[in-house]
């Protein structure tokens, strides 16, 4: 049974949803799909999922009922700690699924308006330092040309991805 | 001789102020919003009222003088809130990038 202490991960399906966007998902649930890194508690999540914590367990279940995360460990699981034991030091996620986590955000706060920011994110190298450059670089964009609010959100959401990345 | 040169300086001014507002409408469509596109709009109507302002050249002469004298001070007054805002932009856009 799932709780604000279960560590969730994406599952090979979950890493496909985050580029093809499939399934018809809330925002809340994409953006916990985006954010379920295989290391952080779930509890973790709930200002930037954006709703209540008790109400996290109950998104989290639906995006393990449709089989795009799973409790990080177990089988199904695609992320860190899904690792066979032994494995040498902990796994960090590839930089193509670094890079199409934050296409996924850039693309859910920005709706139609998040061209130019996944242009930048696109055209950036794969290595983190990388990406955290396209990321600056596509928040000041938005933040002249989209919006400032949005801006803010985008670039707090990747420094997460991307700190989750790196830890 | 005079009166042409008038009419020709004030042709061009509304020739270039219509590409202006071509140039500013379609840029519009790249700046949904933020600090830029907030602005934009009110940059495009202040084209506007510059442009219809440039229009009533013709008919000046045939003006009272106190019509004439408000119509230029409007004009000037869109002037200057154009080159604040302007200005504003500028210095926004550069506070931005040098963060």
């Amino acid at each position: 049974m799932a709780d604000l202490q279960t560590v969730f991960a994406k599952t090979p399906a979950g890493l496909g949803e985050v580029q093809a966007k499939a399934h018809a998902l809330s925002r809340p649930q994409r953006n916990l799909l985006i954010l379920a890194d295989g290391k952080s508690p779930l509890g973790n999540f709930a200002r930037m999922v954006g709703g209540a914590p008790e109400e996290l367990v109950g998104i989290a279940q639906s995006l393990v009922a449709l089989g795009l995360i799973a409790p990080a460990g177990s089988a199904a699981a695609s992320g860190p700690a899904s690792r066979p034991p032994g494995a040498a030091g902990p796994a960090k996620p590839g930089g193509e699924a670094l890079r199409a986590s934050l296409v996924a955000l850039a693309e859910d706060t920005f709706g139609g308006k998040a061209g130019k920011v996944v242009e930048k994110l696109n055209a950036a190298g794969a290595h983190p330092a990388e990406l955290l450059s396209a990321v600056e670089s596509g928040a000041k964009l938005a933040k002249l040309t989209i919006d400032e609010a949005k801006a803010a959100a985008f670039l707090a959401g990747a420094k997460k991805i991307l700190e989750g990345a790196a830890r | 001789m005079s009166f042409d040169l008038i009419g020709l300086v004030g042709l061009a001014a509304v020739i270039v102020m219509l590409v202006n507002l071509v140039m500013a409408i379609v840029l519009k469509s790249q700046l949904s919003g933020g600090m830029v596109g907030k602005r934009w709009n009110i940059l495009i109507v202040l084209v506007v009222m510059f442009m219809a302002g440039y229009l009533i050249l013709p008919f000046l002469n045939r003006m009272p003088i106190e019509t004439l004298r408000a119509i230029v001070s409007f004009i000037f007054l869109g002037g200057a809130i154009y080159v604040l805002i302007t200005i504003r932009l500028i210095y926004g856009i550069i506070r931005e990038l040098s963060s």
